[in-house]
């Protein structure tokens, strides 16, 4: 057990410590150039995407480059539900709540109002904050699968009330007819989302590796330590619940500008787990684990769809539209066996790999 | 003869789970730059002690000063922000975060970046956290921890974990660093090594240390000033070698059965 | 009065399957740390079973009853045999998400085998026309059979766990595996144990649902399910007598509300619609939660240093 104490103080050097600029950004290309091309190859790769939709789908390029938006706006969600259950370790199910009403207020203020859209999006973004300060005091009393279900009734609630909104104006959904033209068309949409994403993961990748970012995992990984260092328990975990509910209020007012109109069914249970599935699949407090849940939960059925809806093997038809749901459970059972800490690990492994081939 | 203002002054420190007591009105001088050793068998008060120094623990009654202020209703961060870190007895070390980062999450009360600041990849949150990390880079060359910066805190042996928690309670820059038995689980040479080790680091960092511990030798070994308590009381006090050879001390330790007490003691880690 | 005291009837009713569920929840949670989302799809195909039986086995009904309970159990351990064990160590989110993936194949599975019952289908007992009235209420030999059969099944799991030996083996494995290891107890076969019960409680509740509700269907417990969750957390997950309460708090509480609200207004906003009973009771599950975190009867955890 002796040589597992570094006692031995033989090598000190102050010098090390200090590098130039130059050598320190040598460095860091050196150690993360295989994270660094990812980006690269993952950001050309969504710029270019439009352009080869159209040459691959033709005429229905749109409908599906339309579809593919929808994993943008899905990742800011994911991303949002990360910073509270992944990075702050708070099992909260509640977010599917800020996106619905999200949802509402930019409809309404766009819509009803008339203000325009950026306002519309900034006040609902205000507004799910506010309701994710109001909500997220009290939820800090309440701890582990307690949480998970009291926010689960608060999605609940907020489908109730939005439906009822809903019925006593007399409406199936809040159509949302003022949405400006410039992102009425799919490809603008697709690149507006993607604009979106891309800034937000930046600030977000920014935000986790700060003072601010590393006090969650702090309270993550140990509380009591936490806060004997002065990380404030409650003033973190309540910063938490704001910036995940603000998040999802974003991407609650990109959800309805998508899909044209808001409904309660974005304030239900099955979204507020989706989220949650988002991140359980990719990774918990990781950002390319939220992108590559949401990329799962998001093209999986989309990659279903596309498949013929029936197959015939030898003389058996089968229907495959009827067993699309239980091939995406399959999938996720096993997405969720393989790789339990979630799809995040696969850079590290391919990581591993690579660097095996290069010494053999 | 200069009388030396002493950097923490307990008086009447008393403190009860329930009908329990844990601590009957204490009280403890510790001078600047001294190593003073809390000792006692399990159950005497030694954690609740430094529990109501570090802030996890409110006091039914006493008074807590630390360089002439009164901290007792200071909470957790506002003590490290004054210069009172700890250490833990199982480490409880940030197991997701590599080691030079436990060293920057033990400077949050020192740093300022808020979130609006902290969004950016640029700016005054960039510049203080370059100093952190040289700070923390300092500590770690100090302690020869360097090679283990990138190392996640988790994945390190035992040994490794101990001395990251006591370059992560440095890294808060304490005047008091509260050491929650520094030479638990590890082995008598390692321990005399880590007694020398820690004087040296007193002398490099000009901390006062407080720690309290079950191993006498090593108490031996490092400390100046000995306090020994049982059942929450003061048995002596003094210099090690009078306060280790002392017969209540003795009885105290060797005369009874340690198992009666644990429930006292599991109490006193409740907060 | 009789109105009142006639919904109190049929809160008690639908209470005590939310609680038996709940019982079945809070079982599974103990012992594996899950919070099973496939519960519902569970109880529903032992419903579908029973259903299967009688519809082209043609079985009488007590047997088709005794063979799906039987069916149930044994579906329940091979569950976790193929199903939970490989996920029982994963993260408590990873194996919650596992469970809903779970429902989803389940479901499929059900769709697949039972076409027909994706709609409601009549589900009928021989004791379906008996019916009593004293002072004003009709009562149900029905009903009277759910109270009945509900209650004696959550005393009989109560004192099992408490009184017999695997019982007190099972709550020992839940309390620490590997301790309960450690000491000689199977805690593997106990775990399938626990999912097996679980399944058998959740087809018996779901097979007393079809008789109160006089239909089957693979859905049929998908909306009672989120009822039966807020119910155990009411009560205290980690509590069993605590899950019955909630449960039968919230059925009550449901039918009550549904009596008091039907037919008034409030301004624009037609108060009888069910939304509005639902806001009610979600707030004040919300706000109950807010005042006694760890419900009504949970123990507050302590924090170590």
């Amino acid at each position: 057990m002796s040589s597992q104490f570094p006692l031995q103080n033989t090598h000190r050097n102050g010098a090390s410590i200090a590098r130039t600029t130059l050598e320190q950004t040598a460095l860091f290309l050196r150690q993360n150039w295989l994270r660094l091309s990812g980006i690269a190859a993952a950001l050309i790769f969504f710029f270019a995407l439009p352009a080869m939709f159209d040459q691959i789908f033709g005429f229905s390029a749109d409908f599906e480059l339309h579809r593919v938006s929808l994993i943008g706006i899905f990742i800011i969600a994911a991303f949002a539900q990360n910073i509270l259950t992944g990075y702050a370790a708070q099992p909260s199910l509640g977010n599917a709540a800020f996106f619905g009403v999200s949802g509402y207020m930019v409809v309404w203020l766009v819509n009803d109002l008339n203000q325009p859209y950026w306002l519309g999006l900034v006040a609902a973004c205000a507004v799910a904050a506010l309701l994710g300060i109001v909500t997220g005091g009290p939820a800090l009393r309440i701890s582990g699968a307690y949480l998970a279900i009291a926010s689960l009734g608060l999605v609940m609630l907020a489908n109730s009330i939005l439906t009822l909104w809903d019925t006593t104006a007399g409406r199936e959904s809040y159509l949302f007819n003022n949405i400006p033209a410039a992102l009425t068309d799919d490809h603008s949409l697709y690149y507006f989302v993607l604009w979106v994403v891309i800034i937000t993961l930046y600030l977000g990748y920014n935000l986790t590796r700060s003072r601010i970012g590393r006090a969650f995992t702090a309270i993550r990984d140990d509380e009591a330590a936490a806060e004997s260092f002065g990380v404030n328990l409650t003033r973190y975990k309540l910063l938490a619940f704001t910036i995940s509910a603000t998040l999802t209020g974003l991407a609650g007012g990109l959800y309805a500008t998508w899909g044209g109109t808001a409904s309660s069914s974005m304030s239900s249970v099955d979204q507020t787990i989706a989220f949650l599935a988002m991140i359980v699949i990719g990774g918990l407090g990781s950002i390319i684990g939220s992108i590559l849940g949401a990329i799962f939960v998001g093209l999986i059925p989309l990659l279903l769809g596309l498949l013929p809806n029936v197959i015939t093997v030898g003389t058996v038809q089968i229907q495959i539209t009827t067993l699309n749901t239980g091939i995406y459970g399959v999938l996720l059972l096993l997405a969720l066996i393989y790789f339990p800490m979630g799809l995040q690990t696969i850079p590290a492994l391919l990581q591993k790999f690579l660097q095996r081939r290069k010494q053999s | 003869m200069t009388i030396i203002q002493p950097l923490l002054s307990i008086r009447g420190l008393t403190v009860q789970f329930g009908g329990l007591t844990a601590l009957n009105s204490l009280d403890l001088t510790i001078l600047p730059n001294q190593i003073f050793a809390l000792v006692g068998p399990n159950g005497a008060g030694k954690t609740t002690a430094l529990n109501c120094i570090s802030g996890f623990v409110q006091p039914n009654a006493g008074s807590i000063e630390f360089n002439g202020i009164d901290i007792l209703r200071k909470g957790c961060s506002a003590r490290v922000r004054i210069g009172i870190s700890r250490t833990f007895q199982s480490g409880q070390l940030f197991k997701s975060h590599t080691v030079l980062e436990n060293l920057l999450i033990a400077q949050h009360s020192a740093m300022k970046a808020d979130l609006f600041t902290g969004l950016l990849p640029f700016g005054p949150a960039r510049s203080e956290e370059q100093r952190a990390r040289a700070n923390a880079m300092e500590i770690l060359d100090m302690l020869g921890l360097t090679a283990y910066a990138n190392i996640y805190a988790g994945m390190l042996p035992f040994g490794v974990q101990k001395i990251t928690g006591v370059a992560r309670a440095l890294a808060a820059k304490p005047k008091l660093l509260l050491l929650d038995e520094p030479a638990a689980g590890v082995p008598h040479e390692d321990a005399m090594a880590l007694a020398q080790n820690l004087r040296e680091w007193r002398d490099h960092f000009q901390v006062t240390m407080l720690l309290i511990e079950h191993n006498i030798p090593f108490v031996q070994a490092i400390s100046e000033h000995v306090c020994a308590l049982d059942y929450g009381e003061k048995l002596a006090e003094g210099t090690p070698q009078d306060v280790l050879k002392n017969p209540a001390v003795l009885e105290a330790y060797l005369g009874r059965d340690d198992t009666q007490k644990e429930d006292a003691d599991d109490n006193s880690h409740h907060s | 009065m009789a109105a009142f005291l006639q919904v109190t009837l049929a809160g008690l009713v639908t209470g005590s399957l939310y609680g038996l569920l709940a019982l079945g929840i809070v079982l599974i949670y103990r012992a594996t740390g899950v919070l099973n989302f496939a519960y519902g799809a569970i109880g529903a195909i032992g419903v579908s079973v029973m259903y299967e039986l009688i519809a082209r086995g043609h079985f009488n009904f007590w047997l088709a009853l005794l063979c799906a309970l039987i069916f149930s159990f044994i579906f329940g351990f091979l569950l976790e045999r193929i199903f939970a064990r490989p996920v029982l160590n994963a993260p408590v989110f990873t194996k919650a998400i596992a469970t809903l993936a779970l429902a989803l194949v389940l479901q499929t599975i059900a769709d697949q085998i039972w076409p027909e019952l994706a709609q409601s289908v009549r589900f009928a007992t021989p004791f379906d026309s008996i019916t009593t009235r004293i002072g004003g209420v009709y009562i149900r030999l029905t009903d009277i059979i759910i109270i009945g059969t509900a209650s004696i099944a959550m005393a009989a799991l109560t004192l099992f766990l408490t009184k017999s030996k695997i019982g007190i083996a099972m709550r020992a494995a839940a309390e620490n595996m590997s301790t309960a290891r450690l000491m000689g107890a199977p805690v593997s076969m106990l775990i399938a144990l626990t999912w097996a019960i679980g399944s058998l409680v959740a087809a018996l509740a779901g097979i007393m649902e079809a008789a109160n509700l006089n239909y089957v269907g693979v859905h049929m417990l998908d909306s009672a399910l989120l009822y039966v969750f807020i119910g155990a957390v009411i009560g205290g997950i980690e509590s069993m007598p605590g899950a019955v309460i909630g449960g039968v708090l919230l059925g009550i509480a449901d039918n009550i509300l549904a009596l008091y609200l039907a037919g008034h207004t409030l301004g624009p906003v037609n108060i009888g619609d069910p939304g509005v009973r639902e806001s009610i009771i979600f707030a004040g599950f919300v706000i109950l939660l807010f005042l006694r975190p760890q419900g009504l009867l949970g123990q507050r955890q302590l924090r170590r240093v």
